[in-house]
């Protein structure tokens, strides 16, 4: 027990200075700070989707759905956000070797790591539920501390089970991914698949919301069907100690039983995930000559699109905004656009709808963390550390730029904008090919990891890759806010002109700043 | 060909790594660094390499200095650490090819290299696999491929014999020889004594982050062998300490 105990530890360390870069005090704050920030937008992101049920259920007298709709949303959510982490982390052979040679079982080394994870979703679907209980009170829901009290313990044992359901799609991604190793082409078509799947129930939510009044009767009938356990976890809320401690019973044995099974198969598959096979077939023919500037653009290309966690956390903006250009065209006749065309300028809604995605393409905040151990090669060739970040920044540039041109002349057919209208949007994808790899390399400087285990790590729980995603999305949102207070005064276009020109200068101002800390910073690492 | 002159480099927390170092290693020679762990050879051989800051003193490369003009010093050297970490996204050709094109070599010049290098090493028919699924030899062997086909004028090596069967082993140290013999200088370190006295043209001991000794092999040794050499320097300066 008490080796279990610290493997446990260990992971839990190793899951919190995931955030931190470096160990120096004033980086350790910063972490904590965009922490905070994490769980702030989370916090506002649930609270938004809670007021917005609540305000449909309470009339109806369904409010005590509330909770329970947001449960099933945040163990989405945490699927989404953990699912891909668990593949890459819990069942990567990294550092494994060590873990297999003490004298512990499997089942304590795979308990050690699905504990990690466990409190990674625990702290996701805390910040999920906490607003949905405060939307309840605020709508006149019953039973103050004691619901209270049952919302957070009742969020402790659901933890377990989304837990389960990470740790099984992560299994999955992670045995798939050891069959078509050195694919990258497959690699990337799975995951493809994965993210539709999970984006498609996603967006599920909104039309659930508007019918939420006729399928009342239905979601209470699945709840004593498929969906039971949300329906035990309903009748735990309610006081009920027979489906409280069902509940916990369906949630808590399934985990020790899915970390057992997990335990005996995951030498095998840590095995064959750590084994490759190397042919030596090979036959050397002609070789070309490239710049250096082109082998460091082509060597990033290569890690991105070879790694499908790469592609499909900072490069999903990109495919979104083609499939939302694409959409606005498909449906520029139906109701919904019709009434947003009618509520705001349509040049705005254009706007909105390319920064957004554009702004989670992000390849470049984690792109210096990601060099890690293999950092010496890039500092002992002869190339400069501008040359180096210009690569990273420019990939970045060619992803914005490659969705944002691609989806644009589907997004002016859309709406049915001007020549100049989508002459300023052009204007605007320019600028943020610039801003967002601006804003992504000047915070991966800020905040390196240099010592993770797995790209995982890097990619789904570094500071640098949260300030990269969530920095973007927060620019675009505070720009739609300043449309509301000044677009009416500025007009659409005189406003998109001058947002694309204050970013232009922070770009400017943010790449002057990387490139002249770089060499020093890149030096220390 | 390369000069560390009064080289001081102390970490955070105030460890002082290298305390005042300096050597040459002259155009045609081999130079072994031998020091205990900690000593402070790998933090010197990065510092050359330019991949680590120093805080005082100077390095040069055939007159280029590593912390002033490191882009043009740095295309006239090759460095390969004690656990050569590679790109595992890459197959091995694509290392190569990347490195060759860091180093502007031209696509013909290029391909002869590699041919003789990896054929040497026995590594060709491996090329075409990704280098995530080389052993801890093979990485070596890339590294070694990747670092001769620059021709380097300095070729700086941390521990290069770790993890090199003997046939390979046998083969860098042919490839050491032959990159000296075309005015080449190579500054190594290794713990395998007997290597260090058989290659080397001079030897250097650090300890403690000084240079203790530096001369030509055959002055260093006498008629001693190394390791008792080493052993009585150790010796010596654990009473002085």
């Amino acid at each position: 027990m008490k080796k279990t105990m610290a493997l446990i530890r260990v992971s839990f360390l190793g899951l919190l200075t995931s955030f931190s870069g470096r160990r120096s005090g004033k980086k350790k704050v910063s972490a904590l700070l965009l922490l905070v920030l994490v769980g702030a937008v989370s916090l506002l992101l649930s609270g938004v989707y809670s007021f917005a049920f609540a305000a449909v259920l309470a009339p109806s007298g369904l409010l005590r759905l509330l909770p329970v709709l947001m449960a099933g949303i945040g163990c989405l959510f945490s699927l989404l956000f953990t699912a891909m982490g668990a593949a890459g982390v819990v069942f990567s052979p990294r550092g494994m070797d060590l873990l297999f040679s003490l004298p512990v079982s499997a089942f304590s080394i795979m308990l050690s790591r699905l504990m990690a994870l466990y409190l990674q979703n625990l702290f996701q679907l805390l910040l999920f539920l906490l607003p949905s209980g405060v939307a309840y009170f605020v709508f006149g829901g019953e039973r103050g501390v004691e619901f209270a009290l049952l919302l957070v313990v009742s969020t402790v044992f659901l933890a377990f089970l989304s837990t389960v359901l990470s740790a099984l799609v992560g299994f999955l991604l992670a045995l798939v991914n050891s069959r078509i190793q050195g694919k990258a082409l497959l690699s990337n078509l799975f995951y493809l698949l994965f993210l539709a799947g999970v984006f498609y129930l996603s967006f599920q939510i909104n039309p659930l919301l508007q019918n939420l009044m006729l399928y009342g009767d239905a979601i209470e009938g699945a709840f004593s069907g498929w969906l039971f356990p949300l329906g035990l976890f309903s009748g735990a809320l309610s006081g009920d100690l027979g489906a409280f401690f069902a509940f916990a019973a369906i949630s808590f044995l399934p985990f020790v039983g899915v970390t057992w099974l997990l335990g005996r198969s995951c030498h095998s598959l840590l095995t064959r995930l750590s084994s490759h096979a190397a042919r030596s077939d090979y036959r050397l023919t002609a070789l070309k000559g490239k710049s250096p500037f082109l082998a460091l653009l082509k060597k990033e290309a290569g890690r991105f699109f070879a790694t499908p966690l790469y592609l499909f956390n900072m490069g999903l903006g990109a495919i979104l905004c083609v499939g939302l250009c694409v959409f606005c065209f498909l449906g520029r006749n139906s109701q919904e656009l019709l009434v947003l065309t009618a509520l705001a300028d349509p040049l705005a809604l254009a706007a909105a709808v390319l920064a957004f995605p554009l702004s989670l393409t992000a390849s470049a905040c984690v792109s210096i963390s990601l060099e890690g151990k293999y950092l010496w090669i890039l500092k002992e060739a002869p190339v400069s550390s501008r040359a180096i970040l210009s690569a990273k920044t420019l990939l970045n540039s060619l992803l914005i730029w490659g969705g944002g041109f691609l989806g644009l002349p589907f997004l002016c057919l859309g709406f049915s904008l001007s020549p100049v209208d989508a002459a300023l949007l052009m204007l605007l994808i320019l600028i943020l090919g610039v801003f967002v790899p601006a804003m992504g390399i000047a915070g991966n400087l800020l905040f390196p990891k240099m010592d993770a285990l797995s790209e995982a790590v890097v990619i789904k729980q570094s500071a640098s890759s949260f300030l990269g995603m969530m920095g973007g999305m927060a620019v675009a949102a505070l720009f739609v806010g300043g449309y509301f207070l000044l677009g009416s005064y500025l007009g659409a276009r005189w406003y998109l002109l001058a947002v694309s020109l204050l970013l232009g200068i922070v770009s400017f101002l943010l790449l002057s700043w990387s490139f002249r800390k770089a060499p020093a910073v890149l030096q220390d690492l | 060909m390369l000069s560390i002159q009064r080289l001081c480099k102390e970490y955070p927390g105030g460890k002082k790594a290298v305390v005042d170092l300096s050597l040459e290693v002259m155009p045609g020679e081999i130079l072994g660094f031998i020091g205990h762990n900690g000593a402070g050879k790998t933090t010197t051989l990065r510092c050359a390499a330019g991949i680590l800051s120093f805080d005082s003193g100077e390095i040069t490369i055939g007159g280029k200095s590593i912390k002033k003009d490191p882009v043009e010093a740095k295309k006239q050297l090759a460095f390969l650490p004690d656990n050569p970490d590679i790109y595992e996204f890459m197959t091995g050709i694509q290392f190569l090819n990347f490195i060759a094109d860091l180093y502007e070599i031209p696509g013909q010049e290029r391909k002869e290299r590699i041919q003789k290098y990896a054929d040497a090493f026995e590594l060709t028919g491996s090329l075409g696999s990704r280098v995530g699924g080389y052993s801890h030899g093979m990485r070596q062997k890339l590294s070694l491929i990747s670092a001769f086909i620059r021709k380097p004028q300095v070729l700086i090596l941390d521990e290069p014999f770790v993890g090199l069967d003997p046939s390979a082993a046998y083969q860098m140290k042919e490839f050491l020889r032959e990159l000296c013999g075309e005015g080449g200088s190579v500054f190594f370190s290794t713990h395998v004594l007997e290597v260090a006295e058989k290659l080397c043209d001079r030897l250097a001991i650090i300890r403690e982050g000084k240079l203790i000794e530096v001369g030509r092999t055959e002055d260093v040794v006498g008629n001693n062998s190394l390791e008792e050499v080493f052993l009585t320097l150790e010796k010596e300066g654990e009473q002085e300490a």
